[in-house]
């Protein structure tokens, strides 16, 4: 694919994941009302799966600077947090796809993806945190286990399972296209 | 369901804010933003609030309009007020009821955190509300400029942010549009289990992701035809230039940085 195809496509699709966090996002985690599942990370999978780990990891960074622009929600901190998790997620999954083009490539691109953003969430949580609310390190250590792991495993679970019933419907479509 | 999306804080005014250039107002608001953690007194957050006031002044806004953006961190501030009132220790206990015991050092951290995210987020908001998001993406591009030399490419980072930005109300369009065709043929989106209506979206999932490949593809044919060729060489119809009235912002909201930081 061209350069140029590439930049419109990535652009687009970032379109439909800021489109998608707009419309679609509800609390999954009872109590913490903040933690708001959103299926944003969808469009940024499918769009690392097709054009490599460097696109998606710049559509994560897109997509976190225009929905703090645009929503003005969670300010500087949020767009941080944004980019991290989405980033880890794209860059693990679409960077294990890409070198093995396989639906077990997907599945487990997608597998170690969910771990790795569970896993960046825990620490820029644990760091970022205390910071922004001013609490302990202790409380968020207590918000690990009932709130922030459950909540960033379902949102990436959730997310990589539509990514794959999705991507598997679409990804030939595309083949036609670039040729 | 889609009807209800306003897209973008931004609010056309005739002001010296909005007037002022991007670049300028996105460094200062970064350099406002670091200075708040420094913040170490109420003193330095009520100076912080008048300059946030005076921004508001300057740019012709209701203060309404921000106070309307502290809505969505409603739960976090709250949150973060009700952990601290129960979970920090120290000073004279003000209430004592069962196992529930607030002391005033809890009020008191509290609030104080509280307020600091209230300024952060109003200062954020004020940058989105008086800066349009192409002369955000402008500024930034611009901004991240300097790093290209690391590898980071600013100009394909900005590209891709206009079109994401210029395509998002076509494919609200589009995606109200494949809603009301999955509806005529007997979907339903709106009632049912959160897996039911999860499952419902991939039929509308896919044919917005379909429509988007076929206008990436006339997209890049229509700046491969216009003869597109990144960023190196580039000319602008709209040059960015500091002018003096930025340099005054600079030098006023350093002041008020040094002076909320030692108070």
């Amino acid at each position: 694919m061209k350069k140029v195809n590439k930049l419109a496509l990535g652009g687009i699709l970032s379109g439909i994941s800021i489109l998608l966090a707009i419309w679609i996002h509800f609390p999954i985690i009872p109590g913490a009302g903040f933690l708001l599942y959103d299926p944003a990370d969808i469009p940024i999978l499918i769009g690392g799966f097709m054009l490599g780990p460097a696109i998606g990891a710049a559509m994560a960074f897109i997509v976190s600077v225009i929905m703090a622009a645009v929503t003005g929600q969670g300010g500087p901190i949020g767009a941080v947090m944004h980019f991290l998790s989405t980033g880890t997620l794209v860059i693990v999954a679409s960077f294990i796809y890409t070198n093995n083009k396989t639906r077990i490539g997907a599945v487990q691109g997608l597998i170690a993806g969910s771990i790795g953003m569970v896993i960046i969430m825990v620490i820029s949580n644990l760091l970022l945190t205390p910071i922004y609310m001013g609490v302990s390190r202790e409380i968020v250590v207590g918000m690990l286990l009932p709130a922030i792991i459950p909540f960033n495993l379902l949102k990436a679970g959730i997310n990589s399972v539509f990514t794959f019933l999705i991507y598997k419907k679409v990804s030939g479509f595309l083949k036609n296209i670039a040729e | 369901m889609l009807k209800n999306i306003t897209l973008g804080q931004y609010i056309l005014r005739d002001s010296l804010i909005h007037s002022l250039d991007p670049r300028m107002k996105i460094m200062i608001t970064m350099l406002i933003v670091i200075g708040l953690f420094f913040i170490g007194s109420f003193w330095g957050f009520l100076v912080a609030a008048a300059y946030i006031f005076t921004i508001i002044a300057f740019s012709h806004l209701s203060w309404k309009v921000v106070i309307r953006g502290l809505k969505p961190v409603m739960f976090i501030l709250i949150f973060t007020l009700v952990i601290h009132l129960f979970f920090t220790r120290g000073g004279v206990v003000l209430f004592e009821l069962g196992f529930l015991r607030i002391e005033s050092e809890g009020l008191f951290t509290g609030l104080f955190m509280a307020v600091r995210i209230m300024l952060l987020i109003s200062l954020t908001s004020l940058l989105t509300l008086t800066t349009s998001p192409i002369q955000l993406t402008d500024g930034l591009e611009y901004l991240l400029n300097p790093f290209r030399r690391f590898g980071l490419p600013a100009h394909e980072l900005a590209m891709m942010m206009t079109i994401a930005l210029r395509f998002i109300p076509t494919l609200l369009e589009e995606a109200e549009k494949i809603m009301k065709a999955q509806q005529a043929r007997g979907a339903d989106f709106e009632s049912g289990s959160i897996f039911r209506r999860a499952k419902s979206l991939v039929p509308l999932l896919v044919p917005l992701f379909l429509s988007a490949f076929r206008r990436a593809d006339d997209l890049a044919m229509a700046m491969e035809a216009r003869c597109y060729r990144g960023g190196e060489g580039r000319t602008r119809m709209k040059e960015l230039h500091f002018l003096s009235r930025d340099w005054l912002a600079l030098g006023f909201s350093a002041s008020f940085i040094i002076i909320f930081i030692i108070l």
